[in-house]
């Protein structure tokens, strides 16, 4: 069941589809909320054993029987979410296991259509997410990919992946949200998302209800079957596509080994496999990305994970883009964002941004240490 | 224990006639040994990597590591038994030319007393990591350096936190009834949260006043204001613009929001693994001496590192009795990989 209520062409037929297979009355007019609410529930009450013949339908188990409810209720956190105001902590647990109930369903390599608007790094900035969606339009009329790292050093990482999220399960063909190597129980530890949880809610409830979550990420998408997506890099234990979707993706990201690098590796100046200096996964040369897209057909390999100062940056000619999403990172960078746009006929376009005014937002003020020499 | 604290002590004399104290614990080695040479901050002493190499070689050992790595260290300029083989106006000629000058004259004395051809691992804390960074920025082409660690050294926040070093310095003790009460001072004001480094650390800072029979601190940190500033501009730009042959990692206590913009940049673009320890560690106080704080949580991560960077001359022999790299022996490894995808060498 897709909660898009918006009248695109695709959902329309979607839509088709469940009325169709479940033989209920219902007329096409989409915007007949109750008739299609009624048809749901039956699917949900009356024909448990047979949905599966149905992926579509199967996809989410509501946590309530009406999806008309739970669409209001998405909206109302989407709404409440989208003034930076986080959301309680009865109701991330239960965004968390509608979003489960979504991501698990998907594929470790999860195609995506285009056109589509493709995302780097967010880190908790979410004012300059706001400012994304305002530069790449909003959310469902533009599709996007994110390619992970939506926690950690920002001031709202909780904002900002709980809205992520909540967009995800409300528009589920509209978004695609990919995992970074900071969607981590380890990482977010040391990086400032666990200790923002505790901070906001008085313990680490919530961050073990969003790190639980992170393990149903897809780790990779492929856009139109021509650009792959994913937040890292290459690995060397990965030749195809195919043996990306053989990985076990529902776990904590490992320490090394194909997922590990999938979510860690650089693009490099140097050719081959290396020895990356960041402690965990490889770097890779020109000749790795030239063999990988050929091997799998691929017009563009599309990554994040490293910031470039304009937002973007081609690496190993045009084999390889690097997208940052986070400008002035960590409030002191003094780098542009950018996203990519890519359309119906796979025209590229960079979206370049600079920070968002963010009137009321704390200033960076670091404390300094009594002693250092 | 008596076998790890066999050093050997040399005192190194430069084209000045200035001495310095220095100390070697030798390497346990097959083939090519590993050692550490360490630089120290200011204020300190080579005793502050005392517990620290303890515990290198302890779990060097426990963990069946192939080779014991040395540690070398010394007494820098004006600090502990250097400053006492030398005379007030040398020992506080400080500044970080001169300390990088006297760096590099020890190394290379340092080098040439040993029968064979080490790795060396660069490793300083605070001011020693801003000095070895800048030695090794402007000395890249030095064949036995395969790495270079530095301890809480953050060019922005040190630069910072200067104006509070004189509150820091107004608030010592000038001096101490014991060695003991020196120790304690230290531990209670949780400058230092380990007693049994505190314990090797502390007294090689002080001196017996033979009029007063009290302790006084060797080095007068106020007469080292002068230099502070100099010490740490720069320090993050050189660190990341250090090429990447050298592996580099930074070590920090506290939350990552210490580093400054061009240490985010470089950790951002992968030029250097960055670890840090808060959180990680349950019950443990961690400040700004990492390595007297957590000693054995930071060998463990020393010995991962050069594990990491250099498999052929140090790597575990048991493979199955550990959980985490599991013996993966990364330079075969990607040799093995680079030809499975026909890379030219």
């Amino acid at each position: 069941m897709d909660l898009d209520s918006d009248i695109q062409m695709e959902d329309a037929n979607d839509l088709q589809q469940i009325n169709n297979n479940t033989e209920t009355n219902t007329n096409n007019n989409q915007s007949d909320e109750p008739e299609l609410t009624k048809s749901i529930t039956n699917i949900n009450n009356d024909d448990e054993t047979n949905t599966t013949t149905n992926s579509f339908v199967t996809e989410v188990q509501i946590s309530t029987t009406n999806p008309k409810t739970q669409i209001n209720t998405l909206d109302g956190w989407i709404e409440q979410l989208s003034k930076c105001e986080p959301l309680s902590e009865d109701s991330v647990k239960e965004l968390c296991n509608m979003a489960i109930e979504v991501l698990k369903n998907e594929q470790n390599v999860q195609p995506v259509e285009v056109p589509v608007t493709i995302c780097g790094d967010i880190h908790g900035q979410f004012h300059d997410l706001m400012e994304l969606f305002k530069i790449g339009g909003p959310c469902p009329d533009t599709n996007y990919l994110f390619m992970g790292d939506y926690v950690d050093r920002g001031y709202y990482s909780v904002e900002t992946v709980s809205y992520l999220v909540a967009m995800k399960v409300r528009y589920p063909k509209r978004i695609t949200i990919l995992r970074g190597n900071h969607e981590s129980r380890q990482i977010t530890q040391v990086y400032g998302f666990y200790d923002e949880c505790f901070r906001k809610y008085g313990s680490s409830n919530v961050w073990k209800i969003f790190t639980d979550l992170f393990d149903y990420f897809p780790i990779t998408a492929l856009v139109d079957n021509s650009i792959f997506c994913l937040h890292g890099g290459l690995s060397p234990m990965i030749e195809t596509i195919d043996q990306v979707r053989e990985l076990n993706r529902f776990q904590e990201v490992p320490h090394e080994g194909p997922m590990c690098d999938l979510l860690w590796s650089d693009p490099d100046d140097r050719g081959g496999w290396g020895i990356s200096p960041r402690g965990a996964g490889f770097t890779f040369g020109q000749d790795i990305s030239e063999q990988f897209n050929h091997t799998n057909n691929l017009s563009l390999t599309a990554r994040a994970h490293q910031l470039v100062m304009e937002g973007y940056s081609w690496t190993h000619q045009d084999l390889v883009v690097t997208i940052f999403s986070a400008p002035n990172y960590c409030y002191r960078c003094g780098n542009q964002a950018a996203i990519m746009e890519v359309d119906e006929n796979h025209n590229r376009d960079f979206l370049q941004y600079d920070p968002s005014i963010r009137p009321g937002e704390p200033t960076v003020s670091r404390k300094t240490p009594d002693y250092f020499l | 224990m008596s076998d790890d604290l066999d050093i050997t002590m040399s005192i190194y004399k430069d084209s000045n006639n200035y001495k310095f104290q220095t100390f070697f614990k030798v390497p346990s080695f097959d083939s090519t040994p590993i050692i550490f040479v360490a630089h120290h901050g200011a204020g300190s002493t080579h005793a502050t990597f005392d517990n620290l190499s303890l515990k290198l070689s302890h779990n060097a050992q426990s963990l069946n590591y192939s080779s014991t790595p040395g540690f070398f260290s010394f007494d820098i300029r004006g600090h502990g038994m250097t400053n006492l083989l030398n005379d007030n106006t040398s020992n506080y000629t400080l500044s970080i030319d001169q300390l990088i000058e006297d760096f590099k004259f020890v190394l290379s004395h340092f080098l040439q007393s040993l029968p064979y051809n080490p790795i060396i691992i660069l490793l300083g804390h605070s001011l020693g990591g801003s000095v070895l960074t800048k030695f090794l920025y402007n000395n890249q082409s030095i064949n036995n350096i395969h790495g270079l660690i530095i301890i809480d050294t953050v060019e922005e926040i040190a630069i910072n936190s200067l104006n509070l070093m004189n509150n820091y310095i107004l608030k010592l003790p000038k001096s101490f009834n014991s060695s003991i009460d020196a120790i304690n001072y230290f531990t209670s004001s949780n400058l230092i949260n380990n007693k049994s480094s505190a314990l090797l650390s502390i007294p090689s800072l002080l001196k017996k006043d033979p009029l007063s029979n009290n302790y006084k601190f060797i080095t007068d940190l106020s007469l080292t204001k002068p230099f502070w500033f100099n010490w740490f501009i720069n320090s993050s730009e050189s660190f990341i613009k250090i090429s990447n042959k050298f592996p580099k990692l930074l070590i920090l206590a506290n939350n990552d929001n210490y580093l400054d913009k061009f240490l985010i940049i470089g950790q951002m673009n992968g030029s250097y693994q960055l670890k840090i320890f808060n959180n990680l560690i349950e019950s443990s106080k961690i400040g700004h001496f990492i390595h007297e704080d957590i000693p054995n949580n930071l060998s463990i991560t020393l010995l991962d590192f050069i594990e990491r960077n250099n498999y052929k001359n140090f790597h575990k022999l048991n493979k199955n009795n550990e959980i985490g790299n599991n013996g993966i022996n990364e330079n075969d490894l990607i040799l093995k990989l680079n030809k499975k995808w026909n890379v030219q060498q």
